[in-house]
């Protein structure tokens, strides 16, 4: 009964997230700043709360969560600054909000929230914070979105960074605290459902007499946080400077998932594709190694790949000669899961328009032949399509013989008036990629199903015209898209070149 | 909560259907801006951000303005481009008008200061359209005519509203000569045409200048919610412009669900928001017959408003997407109305809140959530 209701509640949720797929989200035509990243932060921990020490439009617009806009930031006190306290100074009004927010919502931590205003006139946060958390019956942090350089994304990185460094590992013994030996912690982005997701990657880690000492964010609160120095290492998806920090102070060892840093160094493809059988495999045994359980490792990764492998044999039975047109790019479905799915990828379609304000022409090009090195490795031959129109993409689809693009919800329509079947990408990337083995046999059964759908000749959205170039967009987007996007790159002067900040880059939202 | 003078500027400013706005701001602030408008037309976007770094904060920002309106007068068919100076650089000092003056674009260029920690929304939205008033040009009185004041382009069933508005002030001879802010540059430009202005909730600055300046007269209504609401509204009009129309409507709908209007009858409610609150609240209660237990406006403090539905027998929560998780916690149906709304759409025109109409799409809508969500959640 209770599977039921959450299998209801997901479905319900998904369709939702689908929805909000199509806002100006991730640089599209606008960013959500640093303070969004740090509410997300905020908002994962269950018994946390934010103090907004700006004007009340930030709060205000602040409410919504760019992740899920469908589900806001409830609760955003605010400290209310007005023009006196611009000129004065809003200490004051920091002191009184601490202790407001307090007396209101009785938190177990108080998350202070700089904004532009509150920056630029100079306030002490840190003097206000340190002198009033003996008022409090709480842990009071502040983050203001300098303690971390440009990682992105700044808000999330900076207030996780704010936690450790003000809370968790601040020298008064926090750090040092009795340690659950040969544990790591998991932790992702709290909107990746970190529970269900690592669910197995835990499971797997058990086997392997490696103990899950926290999973975050999964109910979180900020005892658990208390916890994390306790584990031998950290397990992020991407690099993260609180890992560092707590690895500098505490001696919590720290491993990426995507493997940015050590891409940067060995160009090796393989490094940003940890999915899959080959990829989880790798992932695992570099988490033993880190972990000093090499042999009892091999052990586990060999049976239960055998296990996976055995069901995907015939699970991927029916995949067999089927064509695929896969989207490049850096995020997105792997291309080793596909060599798993048994399918073949016939297709390569490289989109870089968006990337080019923000990427030098090198990374663009770094990028795209990191996907064909990757599908050379997989064993695929694929004709690669770098910023065609529809028309060419329909073309070379039907020329290849191609059965299945994938392609999200915002362009599939495209296809589909075409007579061509799709596969959303989002709901899988969201939903089911993860680390493990049951990964490729669940997207195998969700290829099959796509295969299955009937075919849509006349679906409403292929009535509108959308722009030749970036499909998902009507015209009228792709110019605002275009501008937003020439004016961030002449105002901020940032591209990235190729390196470790790619994927920070195209997947920031901070700045 | 208040949003701050910026998004009231913002707002006001964005009304102008064909204009673009140009934020001197942050990326936050856009993307705030942006967002609030998204779910109401995702069509009509129409700004640009200067996209205030580091490096302007400590440099400053006039070079990034220049270049953004150079750069935005290349990329927008437009004949105006607002620009609005939001907190960073009211802070910073940049020289807006300095910049401002040294281009020459195609497009004409206004541009107001609004950081958000100089007043409220109301007073961006009013000191916004004191500014743009210095568009409109002197134009011939178009006799039994008004301009309705009030409007931003982001509001809930806006689109349908004004509609319903001007089909009920025609019907009662009377034409509506420009919706501000929801207009053209150039119905905004002849805006002085109109032989009344209506004020609905805000923009009573600019009505006094208008009046002060062109002699135009202005009357103060609340916004028309319920039949009861909408004749009142009607006949005031009417009765000023000497139309002498009496409204009729049809009462027809209600008799289809007068069952279901027996049982809400007393049901206990609360009601926040901005202006329209007191409208809408005046409707649920004298003619639905509901028991207004807490009635706010978002400037009061939100905290004393959740306290206050909780100690309560509230039973349906009215109010905007920000009340989502109060009503979520009570277990009580939320019906949203107004700014800002941004987990609901309102994609059909005919299907108002205001007017005659409007009284039976939004009793439609109260029995329809109450009786899905008593389906969903018992």
């Amino acid at each position: 009964m209770a599977d039921n209701e959450s299998g209801s509640r997901s479905s319900f949720l998904t369709s939702f997230v689908k929805a909000y797929g199509t806002l100006p989200l991730h640089g599209i035509t606008a960013i959500p700043g640093k303070i969004s990243g740090a509410l997300m932060l905020t908002d994962a921990i269950e018994d946390a709360v934010p103090l907004i020490h700006g004007p009340v439009g930030c709060a205000f617009q602040r409410k919504v969560n760019p992740f899920k806009p469908h589900s806001p930031f409830y609760t955003t006190p605010c400290t209310n600054l007005n023009d006196t306290d611009v000129v004065y100074g809003g200490e004051e009004k920091l002191e009184q909000g601490i202790k407001e927010t307090y007396q209101r919502y009785h938190p177990n931590l108080i998350m202070v929230i700089t904004t532009c205003p509150s920056d630029l006139i100079g306030d002490d946060v840190e003097a206000v914070t340190r002198d009033v958390s003996s008022e409090v019956g709480c842990d009071v942090v502040y983050s203001t979105g300098d303690f971390v350089g440009r990682s992105k994304p700044v808000g999330y990185q900076d207030a996780f960074y704010a936690i450790t460094d003000q809370m968790l590992c601040n020298g008064d013994g926090n750090g040092d605290p009795e340690r659950n030996e040969g544990s790591v912690n998991i932790v992702t982005f709290p909107i990746h459902g970190a529970g269900i997701k690592v669910a197995e990657m835990a499971s797997v880690l058990g086997d392997m007499e490696i103990g899950v000492n926290k999973v975050c964010f999964d109910h979180t609160r900020v005892e658990d946080l208390y916890d994390l120095p306790k584990a031998d290492l950290n397990i992020t998806d991407f690099p993260m400077q609180w890992a560092k920090l707590m690895d500098e102070r505490s001696d919590v060892g720290c491993y990426e998932i995507l493997g940015w840093g050590r891409y940067s160094e060995e160009k090796d493809p393989e490094l940003l594709s940890p999915y899959g059988i080959g990829g989880s495999s790798r992932v695992f045994r570099e988490i033993a190694e880190m972990m000093g359980k090499d042999g009892k490792a091999e052990e586990v990764i060999r049976r239960r790949r055998k296990e996976a492998e055995e069901r995907l044999s015939k699970v991927r039975k029916d995949l067999k000669g089927v064509k695929i047109a896969a989207l490049g790019g850096l995020h997105g479905v792997g291309l080793n899961l596909f060599k798993d799915a048994g399918v073949d990828v016939s297709v390569l379609i490289c989109r870089t328009q968006i990337m080019e304000s923000r990427l030098t022409e090198e990374a663009i090009k770094e990028i795209v032949d990191m996907n064909m090195n990757l599908a050379e490795i997989c064993g695929f031959d694929p004709e690669a399509l770098v910023n065609p129109t529809i028309e060419e993409e329909i073309k070379v689809i039907k020329r290849s013989g191609t059965d299945l693009v994938i392609a999200p919800s915002t362009s599939a329509h495209l296809y589909n008036r075409e007579g061509v079947r799709t596969f959303d990408p989002t709901s899988f990337m969201i939903h089911h990629q993860r680390v493990g083995f049951e990964c490729p046999i669940e997207l195998c059964q969700m290829l099959k199903d796509a295969l299955k759908t009937p075919q849509r000749r006349t679906p409403l959205l292929s009535m509108l015209e959308h722009d030749s170039q970036m499909h998902n967009m009507t015209p009228h987007w792709a110019k605002l898209s275009l501008a937003f996007n020439l004016l961030r790159s002449d105002a901020i002067g940032d591209r990235v070149k190729v390196d470790a900040d790619i994927g920070g880059a195209e997947g920031g939202f901070d700045r | 909560m208040d949003g701050g003078k910026f998004f009231g500027a913002f707002r006001a400013s964005s009304g102008i259907t064909d204009a673009v706005v140009l934020n001197h701001v942050p990326v936050g602030c856009n993307w705030g801006a942006a967002i609030f408008k998204t779910t109401s037309n995702q069509f009509d976007m129409r700004h640009a951000c200067t996209v205030m770094h580091e490096r302007e904060i400590v440099f400053g920002g006039e070079d990034a303005l220049r270049e953004a309106l150079i750069r935005a007068d290349e990329l927008y068919d437009t004949p105006l481009l607002l620009v609005i100076a939001g907190d960073a650089p009211s802070i910073i000092g940049d020289d807006v008008e300095a910049v401002v003056n040294s281009v020459t674009l195609d497009a004409e260029v206004m541009w107001m200061e609004a950081a958000g920690f100089k007043g409220s929304m109301m007073d961006g939205y009013e000191e916004a359209l004191l500014r743009l008033a210095g568009l409109m040009k002197e134009s011939e009185t178009i006799q039994g005519s008004v301009n309705l004041i009030g409007f931003s382009p982001d509001d809930f069933k806006v689109d349908a509203d004004v509609k319903e508005i001007k089909q009920l002030l025609l019907d009662a001879g009377v034409e509506v000569n420009t919706v501000i802010s929801k207009c053209s540059l150039e119905e905004f430009r002849r805006a002085p045409a109109a032989e009344l202005n209506v004020v609905l909730g805000q923009g009573t600055l600019l009505a006094e200048q208008m009046k002060k300046e062109l002699g135009l007269p202005y009357l103060k209504m609340d916004y028309p919610y319920g039949l009861d609401g909408t004749a009142h509204f009607v006949n005031a009009i009417s009765e000023e412009l000497g139309t002498g129309h009496e409204p009729e409507f049809d009462i027809e709908p209600f008799k289809r669900v007068y069952l279901y209007l027996h049982e809400l009858y007393g049901t206990p409610v609360s009601v926040i928001g901005d202006f329209h609150a007191e409208a809408m609240a005046n409707f649920l209660d004298g003619e639905l017959g509901f028991n207004v237990e807490v009635s706010a406006r978002n400037e009061d403090d939100y905290f004393a408003f959740e306290e206050e539905v909780r100690n309560s027998n509230t039973t349906i929560l009215f109010g905007s997407s920000f009340e989502q998780n109060i009503a979520e916690t009570l277990n009580i149906p939320l019906i949203r109305f107004c700014y800002p709304v941004f987990d609901n759409v309102c994609v059909y025109d005919d299907a108002p809140y205001a007017g005659f109409r409007g009284a039976v799409c939004l009793t439609e809508a109260i029995i329809n959530t109450v009786m899905s969500y008593g389906g969903m959640n018992k």
